[in-house]
């Protein structure tokens, strides 16, 4: 008498994998011929397996026809029988099994579709899992937050592929339009798939936001997820990425991982996402780099920039007072018909700002009393700017604009106020 | 015998006991329409994650009794049950506190490999052994007696030397498990190997019948040579109504189950079945106590 176990395996052997002659002989041979018995079993088999498979991959079955995917379903199931008693948990092979299945290569995208297709089985039959409310998260105090481990909603999977595979699932669903048509090279998909209460949500997401979510749940460490994020994408802001995974409910839980990890982050991006994770505040990967250019700027020497403005300022004057004792006779005629300086008779005007024009570029070029000199300068652009040619005031403002700079602020170091403060005073600033 | 047979049956509005297969094609009509049940059964199995069907049978839960149905603990297979499955068993038996907790005589696979369908056995001391071992550990983990149905078979092992039926009243008597007569099976059995369906009835052990399944089957064909198939794709047949009528009277007005599968007709066909099988039941045990037609 043959134990148990070994007609159990024979039998397996017999349903699974065909042509086990040996196994006819346990079967009593009445009516009916044993193997035509056995084939019952086989058949139920095949039948309900691949009516388990059409249940979980519908739109592969779709775009290949009922007929080819029972012929491929067939060859699996004939390499692949269940580990297990959910049907739910059958087919996870199938995707990578039509990939390397000959008759199948001529739809390329199709492999991928499956997979997306056993993603969404999954996701359908995943744990359930309370998500967290927003406040959690804010709570955590900055200084802990590069130990910040957030666990994922147990239904979130991703999925990349070269196809557009979501478009053409879509394409398949009962009640879409049947007249689309799509590219199938026309994109490439990177996608997020989870459950949302009772129905299953695929959504397109963005290679940062990718590689994100693949880093969180590859060790749910947010620390090591931003990173794998910001390498991809300078402008990829943490903040944004959390609040969308809190909104949907894709966080349901969160611990602090006993000691900071070794890591090659410096401690001024460590601070930044610290900051990043407690407030929420809008602090972006290109903020960080954009003040960094900016303190770089920030280091130009201000007394080369004072001494242009100062250089820059004097000439218009300097010019204006050659042109003026070039001809003097023409300088009174205009001062007499074309400037009408109020109050002041036209030759005491000339000989004043002739005055001026030739004696206060000096100074400022040679950063002598170059405070005071700039008052007269300003007093004659007043004059300029409000009785003569105040059409011409955006001019005259940015003529104001300079000399109130050096005004306030002073000549700066290539000066020789700044020499002589230093040698009289011993002290800076002038 | 075990609670589960002693405890009432709570017809929906006070008449009907008969339940029916719970299929996701009906939920949505249910769901709305509420019909009135004794009771919803479903294979255990289908609601072993946290899918939206389990929601759904946790809300009808609340308006009906359940029956969980397995299909998948292999109870005569040769190696270790699967503890897992065992666990995911019982954790869906603490979420929905069924009403009935059944399983097979009969093996799914061995060894990892796991073939989807209720394999026949030899009946054996040996496998009456295991079955034993496993249905004892079956009950310890899922904390409650569970009812083992007779199975359809389509071929019969030449070394058997127990009878089905005395297999299972010794399998009831050494673990105290209950019995699911499924009078469908019970015909096609007969049907098909020249059987004595009557005797078959008479050799069980009346009192360990805690439900009782009817089923439609089909006239098909095996090598040129007919054969019956339970495939769960008809109305229940003439002859398997009238089992049912004996069955009723050797174990009385026991929560009877109407499958259907495959084919699956309207809800109200369905239903039609389950009023069918009440009104037989009521002719029988007018009173409404157990085995009141014996």
């Amino acid at each position: 008498m043959l134990a148990l176990d070994a007609l159990q395996r024979r039998m397996t052997a017999a349903i699974a994998g065909g042509h086990d002659s040996a196994v006819f002989d346990l079967i009593e041979d009445v009516g009916i011929a044993p193997a035509a018995r056995l084939q019952i079993y086989r058949n139920h088999a095949a039948i309900t397996l691949t009516e388990a498979l059409r249940a979980t991959f519908p739109v592969v079955c779709k775009l290949v026809d009922e007929r080819f995917f029972a012929f491929a379903a067939y060859a699996y199931i004939c390499e692949t029988f269940p580990s297990e008693p959910r049907l739910s948990a059958y087919g996870a092979s199938f995707p990578l099994f039509l990939r390397a299945f000959p008759p199948a290569q001529a739809l390329r995208y199709l492999s991928d579709v499956a997979r997306l297709e056993w993603e969404i089985n999954a996701a359908l039959h995943a744990d359930a899992a309370t998500p967290v409310p927003r406040s959690t998260l804010a709570a955590i105090s900055l200084r802990d937050a590069p130990r910040l481990m957030v666990h994922l909603h147990p239904s979130l999977r991703l999925l990349t592929s070269p196809w557009p595979i979501e478009r053409i699932w879509s394409a398949n669903q009962p009640g879409a339009d049947p007249h689309v048509t799509i590219d199938p090279s026309a994109e490439v998909s990177r996608l997020q798939i989870y459950r949302r209460i009772d129905r299953v949500v695929i959504e397109s997401i963005d290679a940062p936001t990718f590689a994100f979510l693949h880093a969180l749940l590859r060790d749910g460490r947010l620390e090591d997820a931003a990173e794998a994020a910001l390498r991809v994408d300078l402008m990829f802001d943490v903040s944004v990425a959390l609040g969308l995974l809190l909104e949907e409910g894709l966080i349901v839980g969160w611990h602090l991982a006993p000691a900071p990890a070794a890591s090659s982050t410096t401690l001024k991006e460590k601070v930044a996402m610290l900051a990043q994770v407690a407030g929420f505040r809008s602090r972006t990967g290109l903020v960080e780099h954009l003040k960094d250019a900016l303190d770089l700027l920030g280091r130009f020497p201000l007394s080369i920039l004072q001494f242009i403005m100062r250089f820059s300022i004097a000439s218009v004057f300097w010019h204006a007072g050659l042109t003026k004792i070039a001809s003097w006779d023409t300088t009174i005629a205009l001062f007499h018909d074309e400037y009408m300086v109020p109050l002041l008779p036209p030759e005491l005007a000339a000989s004043m700002a002739a005055t001026v024009e030739l004696t206060c570029p000096v100074l400022l070029v040679l950063g002598i009393a170059t405070r005071l000199a700039t008052l007269p300068m300003l007093g004659m652009t007043f004059v300029i700017g409000v009785f003569v040619y105040p059409e011409l005031w955006t001019e005259h403002l940015m003529w104001a604009a300079i000399l109130l700079f050096i005004l306030t602020r002073g000549p700066g170091a290539l000066s020789l106020d700044r020499f002589a403060a230093r040698a009289l005073f011993d002290r800076k600033g002038v | 015998m075990g609670p589960m047979i002693s405890r009432s049956i709570a017809p929906h509005d006070g008449t009907a006991a008969a339940g029916i297969g719970l299929r996701s094609a009906h939920v949505a009509e249910i769901l709305r329409v509420r019909p009135a049940l004794g009771f919803l059964e479903v294979h255990a199995e289908n609601y072993m994650s946290s899918s939206p069907a389990l929601a759904i049978l946790t809300d009808l839960r609340r308006d009906y009794p359940v029956s969980l149905h397995g299909v998948g603990l292999s109870l005569g297979g040769a190696g270790e049950l699967d503890r897992a499955h065992l666990s995911r068993f019982k954790a869906l038996i603490d979420r929905l506190d069924p009403l009935l907790v059944s399983e097979h005589l009969s093996w799914s696979g061995i060894a990892g490999v796991y073939l989807n369908d209720l394999l026949p056995l030899p009946y054996t001391e040996e496998t009456l052994a295991i079955f034993c071992r496993h249905v004892d550990e079956a009950q310890e983990a899922l904390g409650r007696p569970i009812l083992i149905e007779n199975p359809s078979v389509y071929l019969r092992f030449r070394h058997s030397t127990i009878d089905e039926a005395e297999f299972l009243a010794a399998l009831a008597r050494r673990t105290g498990c209950g019995l699911l007569c499924d009078v469908n099976n019970l015909y096609v059995n007969a049907g098909n190997f020249g059987l004595d369906p009557i005797a078959y009835l008479d050799a069980l052990p009346a009192a360990s019948v805690g439900e009782i399944h009817l089923a439609g089957h089909h006239r098909g064909d095996a090598d040129g040579m007919p054969i019956l198939i339970d495939d769960h794709g008809s109305a229940v047949a003439e002859p398997v109504w009238r089992l049912y009528r004996e069955a009723l009277a050797r174990f009385g007005r026991v929560p009877t189950l109407v499958e259907w599968d495959t084919q699956l007709p309207a809800l109200d066909a369905l239903l039609g079945e389950a009023r069918h099988a009440d009104a037989m039941a009521a002719a029988c045990a007018p009173v409404g106590g157990l085995r009141a037609c014996a």
